[in-house]
């Protein structure tokens, strides 16, 4: 665990160095003084099209983060051989991986936190109320960049950091495809087609992504049950654990 | 430290199950074009027996990381 943290922190010294906080705290100025500009044109209703433009916004950056971070983690060690030094020491290759994964949740979180603390702000001014469930909205957008940031890992241990991106990313989108365009798209009326069939059956077995959008349960004030979120919440561990356990077979395997 | 993640979670599913039941799908519903996924997918059931599968592929995968650590 004390060597799993120590790469976890070194992960994190590395990103504060590649001055990527600067992207998030402009980002995050940025979904700020949207509910403004949205707010400026003075209708009603408005407020629900700013929270949802943000969270939308939000939602992509989280994505996009994950994606960028994620897939440059382990071959940019292994490119810059600093990853060497590192498993020559008493560690294990999985503790490696899992303390890289901690230091990219951490900043990951971090970031999408920060972001999400801006738009509560930015529609808190608007509507004169603390909006704190936006918060609970920006956790689990962090979640799901989690989860994503997990998938990504795995494909980046024995891929390039191109190749993992967009393996992560084709998981994303088909993961995420609409049952309602795969009816339209892949099946005719009354005809039960194959290629229908096979979408269907891998998403099931692919991460679903869009347990973790609540925007229009937060747009339009919905309750939200602490069950579910504590269902979401363990949905996504189990899917984190086990893309790093997987991770760590096929990084065990793979000859540096 | 996975072992003890996967721990956690199934203590979240049945915590979570146990706490609240699953949500009425009607609450999460809106008249949107492309709500049908939506609406499926806020279904708490649901989102239990996908938990319930990733766990079980969990514990194979560790029971094979134990195997490769232990031929070690």
């Amino acid at each position: 665990m004390g060597e799993s943290l120590a790469v976890a922190r070194l992960t994190l010294l590395e990103l504060s160095r590649r001055q990527l906080a600067w992207v998030t705290v402009f980002f995050a100025v940025v979904l700020a003084v949207i509910p403004q500009l949205i707010g400026a044109f003075g209708m009603t209703g408005f407020e629900r099209v700013s929270k949802d433009a943000c969270l939308t916004l939000l939602g992509w950056f989280a994505i996009g983060i994950a994606l960028l971070l994620a897939a440059t983690a382990v071959p940019g060690d292994v490119e810059r051989r600093t990853v060497y030094p590192l498993l020559a020491r008493p560690m294990s290759r999985d503790q490696y991986l899992v303390g890289k994964f901690l230091g990219l949740a951490a900043w990951i979180a971090g970031s999408v936190m920060l972001c999400g603390a801006a738009i509560a702000l930015g529609c808190g001014a608007i509507s004169h109320a603390l909006e704190a469930r936006l918060l609970v909205g920006a956790a689990l957008e962090a979640l799901k960049a989690c989860v994503l940031a997990a998938v990504t890992l795995l494909f980046a241990t024995r891929t390039g950091p191109v190749a993992a991106g967009i393996a992560a990313l084709a998981v994303y989108i088909i993961a995420g495809l609409s049952d309602a365009y795969v009816g339209f798209f892949l099946e005719g009326e009354g005809v039960l087609s194959l290629a229908a069939w096979l979408v269907r059956a891998v998403k099931t077995v692919l991460p679903d992504f869009e347990v973790f959008h609540l925007k229009n349960a937060l747009v339009h004030d919905e309750p939200l049950r602490f069950g579910y979120l504590a269902a979401l919440a363990a949905y996504g561990l189990a899917w984190i654990s086990g893309c790093l356990l997987a991770a760590g077979l096929v990084f065990g395997r793979h000859d540096l | 430290m996975i072992a003890a993640l996967i721990v956690v979670c199934w203590l979240l599913v049945c915590g979570s199950a146990w706490a609240a039941a699953p949500p009425p799908i009607e609450v999460y519903y809106h008249a949107e074009f492309f709500s049908e996924p939506w609406r499926h997918a806020k279904g708490a059931s649901d989102l239990f027996a996908r938990t319930a599968w990733v766990l079980g592929a969990d514990l194979l995968l560790l029971g094979l990381a134990v195997r490769r650590s232990r031929r070690r």
